[in-house]
């Protein structure tokens, strides 16, 4: 018995030196194959125990010694491609691992600007907050957008000029619905705000070119802007400022669905006595937006929407006159997930316009610009393909009332139909493709359908590094009255390629843009008076956009550099484009403190080109002066600058978390002549100048919730 | 199915010797029941116990080793599974908030990347599985807390990952407590506090009540802690007794909960 106990005894002794003598390990490094970078990724025996990397990408793994000499394992890290690879004992391995390729849907290929706070857009972002938090963007998204590259609009216009366009070629789409009038005044010059309330705006994107071909009638960029959806809690606040009221409020409501509104009143009158700005000028403004949304199922929702937007201008004298405009809309959409792959949208909106002008005794003018506007939008994702077509019907009617010495009445109406599809896919896994187009008509031309295809490609050349390309063609109807007058017309058109490159770190934007925008067929009148299609012109620039933003500070800095030039309109030669910035470079700084912040902005541009006065000559005939005027846009107005100054400082008031804000609008009170009127016999000039002198801006927010 | 049959019979043995209650047996206990289970559910079973152990110890070594046998089963599973991607960000969670404990942000953020992932996975592969959303709406808290600079984009981003869990798993006691651990921490001039984590917390312990673990390889944590966070509650809301009783609820609930024995020491030392 002993004896047997002291075999078995030996046996499990040698058991245990067999067991010991068999495990090795395998050591080894595991890196991102293209940043070097280590990876805490998972390495595992196949069939087998395993063990994570440190976060210096070491580990260290016992495996039983493998009779052939190796033994398989398997490394994976969530992101990356799994990779199966032999190692052999005592040999110090190094591995290395590929991102798995992003799905379509999440590349950004066109070469644009999107203001998004994904991930992985891997394009340069402007955040919503950003909106509020930089100097001189107003809390205005439109406004914000000026510090984008392919903006060129001198910081003083709400309009969008891009890439060297006029600003009738920016489309202004707000959750699938076009707005023909996004701003509270339409002149290029004193246009404050746009209609958009960035509190119930949940993201927006500028695209400069290779926009979307679910967006027609657009030469040269489009803003696309999404309301609030789904609040999860309730949520809003109150402003008071010397401008005025905000109010805002979002919250779901059990059982039913959720709200999202807002409504802002703005009167001058304080802003303007603080500042010592009167000038008999004075202009109020009023906006009320809401949003239901209901879900019906698991698989579809309803959402009915509603905004009105009044605003009214007094000028006192020189000339004395009033105007005031009211901005309707009403819609209704559905959507409709048919399956997780394909979501199917359907949208009917109505718009209304509504302008009065009123000039004692000189002139009056009523315009209605009503809309109806539909569309149909499907959505498929199958992760390689992001495939999207639909169609868009929209019916305008415009009546325009005149009143000088007798009354002239003017209607117009067009009706607009256009079917798009676009393909967004991965070639490989680092080349991306766009490749759709647009197909539209519009009745008030006669001369069929226009076509417009369009195709963008990126390339990842590393995952932070990616070059854009896009080529397409863009169409615009143009001014309905004048389409109605010379029915013989075909759309304006513009060709556009561009090419960029977006490095997107954390914390780091850059871009770097060339672009040719080449315009035919663009509106010309002939010697008689009629308007043709002879007109022509290009834009040709470049751009540089840099932003850099740590927790305490963020910097930005924009350069955009335009040549352009046009035969337009009563301009039969070749001449500078009115809208040609050709130099216009934006920086800003703000800090981030504890309980507030700090922001500094400093905007320099070219002048806008007008076209000289050299002289008058006397017409007996109509016994006043003629103005003799020089080549067309041959000069350029004195070089734009701005500094604005703003801040917040966070308080706790009541156990709420209020926040005190102030701006300081041009603080160097910089004289920016914008164009320059004349006299009625032209015997002087008269320096037209920007309206943003040096002013102050208080406000507080206090939340609701 | 024979793999789910083979779990409930061991876990019948493992709750007949004790291991469902915590006690001190368990790595002998899981050794003895797993052993006839597929190597997968083996893994799972393992990393949950061990999981349970190192929350219990706050040791972050045996949470780690439970986030690799996770890995281990999900490597080896044959199709994507929403719950071991969940499984995995739980660990990363419990690593994260012992990394911040620790003052270790760069340990914490890489654990908040991965899991942030593990748990976009998981809603992309079953997008009716709430506890992922719930979770995952935690998660950009905690992203919040190690990078504040993203609190107003990502703040209200959470919020809407909470609303959708609770639409898609109304029952589930555990979206309720992470809704009340994560109101519990945000600041009450934000909407947080004790008084608005009490409703969310309150909520989930009527649904643990009613809950059955019908399925070992589902989510089953919780209930212990969620007596911790009641217990804190009460302590913020100045309510000492209150605050003693829900803590001594929470180690009649798993007696080896070290979090809540600490807890209990400091209210009674700040007496």
């Amino acid at each position: 018995m002993r004896s047997v106990l002291r075999i078995i005894f030996l046996l499990l002794l040698s058991g245990i030196g067999l067991a010991a003598g068999q495990n090795v390990f395998i050591e080894g490094r595991i890196l991102d194959r293209e940043t070097r970078d280590p990876l805490p990724a998972y390495v595992a025996i196949v069939d087998g125990p395993g063990i994570s990397a440190d976060a210096a990408g070491r580990f260290r793994l016992s495996v039983p010694r493998p009779p052939s000499g190796t033994i398989k394992l398997s490394v994976w890290l969530i992101g990356y491609q799994k990779k199966d690879i032999e190692a052999e004992p005592g040999k110090f391995l190094t591995v290395e691992l590929d991102l798995e390729p992003a799905p379509a849907r999440e590349i950004s290929v066109a070469a644009d600007s999107i203001v998004s706070d994904e991930k992985t857009q891997k394009t340069v972002t402007l955040t919503k907050m950003e909106v509020y938090t930089l100097p001189g963007t107003a809390a205005d998204p439109v406004t914000a957008g000026h510090v984008l590259p392919g903006v060129n609009s001198p910081p003083d216009a709400s309009s969008l000029l891009i890439r060297g366009g006029a600003p009738d070629e920016v489309a202004y789409v707000f959750d699938g619905i076009e707005l023909r009038h996004p701003f509270l005044s339409e002149s290029l010059h004193e246009s404050y705000f746009s209609v958009f309330d960035n509190q119930v705006v949940e993201s927006f994107s500028i695209a400069t070119t290779g926009f979307h071909p679910k967006f027609g009638d657009a030469l040269s960029g489009v803003m696309d802007i999404s309301a609030k959806d789904h609040p999860a809690k309730a949520e809003g606040g109150l402003g008071l400022s010397i401008f005025g009221l905000n109010s805002y409020a979002a919250f779901p409501v059990k059982g039913i669905g959720s709200f999202v509104g807002s409504y802002n009143r703005g009167f001058s009158d304080i802003l303007t006595r603080l500042n010592s700005r009167g000038g008999g000028r004075d202009f109020r403004t009023e906006n009320a937006f809401g949003k239901f949304q209901f879900p019906l199922g698991r698989s579809n929702e309803i959402r009915i929407y509603g905004m009105a937007d009044n605003y009214r201008y007094s000028q006192n004298a020189d000339p004395a006159f009033d105007v005031s405009t009211i901005n309707t809309f009403a819609a209704v959409s559905w959507t409709s997930t048919l399956s997780h792959r394909l979501v199917f949208k359907a949208l009917l909106a109505s718009l209304r316009y509504d302008l009065i002008y009123d000039q004692p005794e000189t002139l009056q003018v009523r315009s209605r610009d009503g809309e109806t506007q539909a569309r149909l939008d499907f959505i498929g994702d199958f992760d390689r393909h992001f495939l999207e077509f639909g169609a868009d019907f929209s019916r305008r009617r415009i009546d325009t009332s005149l009143t000088e010495i007798e009354a002239l009445n003017y209607r117009t109406t067009g009706t607009r139909l256009g079917f798009y599809a676009q393909d967004k896919f991965r070639l490989s896994d680092r080349v991306y493709f766009n490749l759709g187009g647009r197909l539209s008509a519009l009745d008030l031309l006669n001369r069929g359908w226009a076509l417009d295809p369009r195709f963008s490609a990126a390339f990842l050349f590393t995952r932070r590094d990616v070059f854009r390309f896009s080529a397409g063609v863009y169409h615009q109807f143009g001014d309905y009255s004048v389409l109605a007058a010379n029915s013989g017309l075909r759309p304006k058109t513009a060709v556009h390629y561009a090419l960029s490159y977006d490095r997107i770190t954390e914390g780091f934007d850059l871009r770097a843009a060339v672009y040719d925008k080449e315009y035919r067929n663009l509106f010309l009148r002939d010697a008689g008076g009629a308007m043709t299609n002879g007109g022509a012109g290009y834009a040709r620039g470049a751009e540089f956009y840099i932003k850099k933003k740590s927790a305490a500070f963020e910097a930005l800095l924009v350069y955009n550099f335009v040549l352009s030039e046009r035969r337009e309109n009563d301009v039969s030669v070749l001449a500078p484009s009115p809208y040609a910035i050709t130099h216009s470079a934006t920086g800003i700084v703000s800090w981030k403190f504890k309980d507030g912040s700090l922001g500094l902005r400093y905007s320099i541009a070219s002048g806008r080109p007008f076209t000289p006065l050299l002289g008058r000559d006397w017409d007996p005939v109509g016994e006043s002066f003629i103005p003799v005027w020089g080549p067309p846009y041959s000069r350029r107005c004195p070089a734009y600058q701005r500094m604005d100054l703003n801040g917040t400082w966070n308080i706790q008031f009541l156990g709420k978390a209020v926040i005190i804000y102030f701006g300081i609008t041009n603080v160097l009170d910089a004289k920016n002549v914008l164009r320059f009127e004349y006299d009625a016999d032209y015997a002087s000039r008269k320096d037209q100048e920007s309206i943003f002198g040096r002013s102050l801006f208080l406000g507080l927010y206090v939340p609701f919730f | 199915m024979r793999n789910l049959s083979a779990v409930f019979l061991s876990l019948f043995i493992l709750g007949t010797t004790g291991w469902l209650a915590g006690s001190p047996s368990d790595a002998r206990s899981i050794e003895e029941g797993t052993q006839a289970l597929s190597p997968v559910v083996q893994s799972i079973v393992e990393a949950k116990a061990l999981l349970k152990t190192g929350v219990d110890a706050g040791n972050s070594e045996s949470v780690g080793k439970a986030r690799d046998l996770f890995l281990n089963a999900l490597m080896k599973s044959s199709e994507p599974s929403a719950v071991l991607e969940y499984d995995i960000a739980l660990a990363d969670f419990r690593l994260i908030v012992l990394a911040l404990n620790s003052s270790d942000p760069a340990g914490a953020d890489r654990n908040l990347v991965e899991g942030e992932r593990y748990l976009e996975s998981a809603m992309r592969h079953d997008p009716s599985f709430g506890e992922a959303f719930a979770l995952y709406g935690y998660f950009l808290g905690l992203e919040i807390a190690v990078h504040p600079d993203r609190a107003m984009t990502l703040g209200m981003k959470s919020y809407q990952y909470f609303a959708q869990a609770e639409e898609k798993s109304p029952a589930d006691p555990r979206i309720h407590l992470l809704q009340g651990e994560y109101t519990l921490y945000v600041p009450e001039a934000y909407g947080g506090g004790p008084d608005r984590a009490l409703p969310f917390l309150e909520k989930a312990e009527g649904l643990f009540g009613r809950e059955v673990a019908a399925d070992p390889l589902k989510p089953d944590w919780g209930k212990d802690e969620l007596y911790v966070y009641l217990g804190l509650a009460y302590r913020r809301k100045n309510d000492p007794g209150k605050a003693r009783e829900m803590l001594m609820k929470a180690l009649a609930v798993n007696p080896d909960f070290g979090w809540a024995k600490a807890e209990l020491a400091a209210l009674d030392k700040s007496k």
